[in-house]
């Protein structure tokens, strides 16, 4: 058990030295929340939206969604310099090294992506917080925040790493990324509420892990008497509390790793 | 404690691209291991540092399979690969820390020594500066410090000094002989024969997935005979030139071995005698069968000759 912690420490130590030396890396994982805060919040600032979602400002709507679209963006990139690290040899450096578990290469990179996601949330509950927007959940309601980020960053880090054992070049993981992401946000609850849109989309927003992610962080940002069963969001297939969405992010977190296992496995073999 | 390899062999798809590969390494020994490309160095190396699972094959430490164990085989082993895959943004006293967690070394305990294996391989300048600033020779340098700090018992090194000046590889041939003075096997990936003398006790070579060769470099060169002759009747000999002076050596009765070459004649002259007068009899052979003498060159074979030999089309 020491000598794993201590590889994991070692290999994430790697990646936050990494962060360190290059700060522009995290600012510009901020850049894009916070232009849609800024940008939609100003542009969106008057819309009717807001009688609709019960919320008490726009900005307060899509605060949630930029919290998610943080730890999902930058999950989704977690994959990237594990395919340098491939394409560059360095893996192979890791892999002749006497590791207990070569799984620790895998938790190292979840566990910095976590870490920045959680500084990068921090700096945006920091601003919006500034810009009016109040958290009405309590204790209880910010360790689902945590828990909510914590299953957005592994199943989208799982899904990058999976892509980075399987692609061979980084250029082709960067274009899936850039293919997925935007769509995958936008057919969600995060920027505008579900009954704004066409009946089919709302199958697809349904069925959207980041929908499952950013309602809860909503509920407890939004509602001071929040609880894990009340209907939170009422979907194509029907309604949602709290306890679903996060059984739903768990369930899809166990599926992922069960797939990722073997996948990864072969590789790391 | 005893390292041997037995029988490796890797195929992929129709392709052998290993077979049979096997040595025994002892304490304090260096194992050259030489080959053309595609001749199955690199499966072979990547067998060895568990990089590729080999169809078959043994890798017996003091008596014990460890290739079902490969954990133990990691643990035993330190490996310098030949692209320099290091972690630019690091500095080299990070990237030493950074190897030492992945040893399960504990830092406090480890520093002093990357401190000092820092210091042999005149780094300590540099130590706190970025990796991505260092020279390739430096970066080599840092590579086999990392390499050298858990004690391995084996080091495979494939290609350790390419692109470094002298001075740098003196520094690295003298690390490396210390090491084996403390009892550390090494096997050795290169092309400079240089090295090669200065390092290795044992020489093998591949060709085609198979041992080519195999021996301690005087056995090797004691096997070639007494001396290598490449004679040219004139500056580019084609093919049909080359056969015919070939064939005109038939009457000679040492047995005489052939390097086929594009633009001169090349063969082993296996019996002891002066070398002023086997030049005279080729110099009378030559004049006998009226071919001009262009260029003659007689010398003791060396050891880029067994590779040569070892590796080229003989006949």
């Amino acid at each position: 058990m020491k000598a794993n912690i201590l590889e994991i420490q070692a290999l994430a130590g790697r990646w936050f030295i990494h962060s360190k030396r290059r700060p522009m890396v995290v600012l510009a994982g901020l850049f894009q929340p916070f232009i849609w805060l800024i940008l939609f919040g100003t542009v969106f600032k008057n819309s009717p939206m807001r009688e609709l979602v019960g919320a008490s400002s726009y900005l307060g709507f899509i605060t949630p969604g930029a919290l998610v679209f943080t730890a999902f963006s930058g999950a989704l990139n977690g994959g990237v310099p594990i395919l340098f690290d491939r394409e560059l040899g360095f893996l192979d450096r890791l892999l002749v090294a006497p590791l207990k578990s070569r799984f620790s290469i895998i938790w190292a990179t979840g566990l910095h992506i976590f870490v920045m996601t959680l500084l990068q949330c921090g700096i945006i509950v920091l601003l919006t917080t500034i810009m009016g927007v109040r958290f009405s959940g309590g204790f209880s309601g910010f360790l689902i925040v945590l828990l909510v980020l914590g299953l957005t960053t592994w199943l989208f880090t799982t899904l990058s790493l999976i892509l980075a054992f399987v692609l061979r070049y980084h250029f082709e993981l960067l274009s899936i990324i850039l293919i997925v992401s935007l769509p995958l946000v936008f057919i969600s609850t995060a920027f505008a509420p579900v009954d704004y849109m066409p009946t089919w989309i709302t199958y697809f927003v349904s069925m959207n892990p980041i929908t499952h992610a950013v309602e809860p962080l909503r509920a407890v940002y939004q509602n001071p008497d929040w609880t894990l069963k009340a209907t939170i969001f009422q979907s194509a297939f029907g309604g949602l509390s709290v306890a679903t969405c996060l059984v739903v992010l768990l369930g899809l977190n166990l599926l992922i790793a069960f797939g990722a296992r073997k996948v990864i496995q072969k590789r790391l073999a | 404690m005893s390292l041997e390899i037995r029988n490796i062999s890797k195929a992929y798809k129709d392709l052998e691209a290993l077979k049979d590969f096997h040595f025994k390494l002892d304490s304090g020994e260096c194992l050259a291991l030489l080959g053309p490309n595609g001749a199955g160095k690199t499966t072979a190396i990547k067998a060895l540092v568990t990089l590729l699972i080999p169809d078959s094959g043994e890798f017996l430490w003091n008596g014990e399979d460890l290739f079902p164990k490969p954990e133990k085989i990691r643990d035993l082993v330190g490996y310098i690969s030949q692209e320099i895959a290091m972690d630019k943004v690091l500095t080299g006293m990070e990237f030493m820390k950074l190897s030492a967690g992945l040893l399960h070394l504990p830092w406090r305990k480890t520093q002093p020594k990357a401190e000092k294996l820092i210091e042999k391989l005149d780094l300590t300048q540099a130590a706190n500066r970025p990796v991505g600033q260092y020279s390739g020779g430096m970066k080599r340098r840092l590579d086999l410090a990392s390499a050298l700090l858990h004690d391995p018992k084996i080091l495979i090194l494939d290609e350790p000094t390419t692109g470094l000046d002298i001075e740098a590889r003196e520094l690295i041939w003298k690390l490396l002989n210390d090491y084996r003075q403390e009892g550390g096997r090494i096997l050795l990936v290169s092309h400079d024969f240089r090295e090669i003398d200065a390092l290795s006790d044992q020489i093998l070579i591949l060709r085609k997935g198979l041992t080519a060769a195999k021996g301690t470099p005087t056995e090797l060169r004691k096997g070639l005979g007494s001396y290598i002759v490449r004679l040219q009747t004139k500056e580019f000999m084609d093919g049909d030139q080359i056969q015919k002076v070939q064939a005109s050596f038939n009457s000679w009765t040492e047995p005489l071995r052939w390097l086929q070459n594009e633009d001169s004649v090349i063969f082993t002259y296996p019996t002891p005698i002066e070398l002023s007068d086997l030049q005279t009899k080729i110099h009378q052979h030559c004049k006998a069968n009226e071919f001009p003498v262009h260029l003659l060159n007689v010398q003791s074979p060396s050891l880029e000759d067994v590779y040569r030999f070892a590796v080229g089309d003989v006949t």
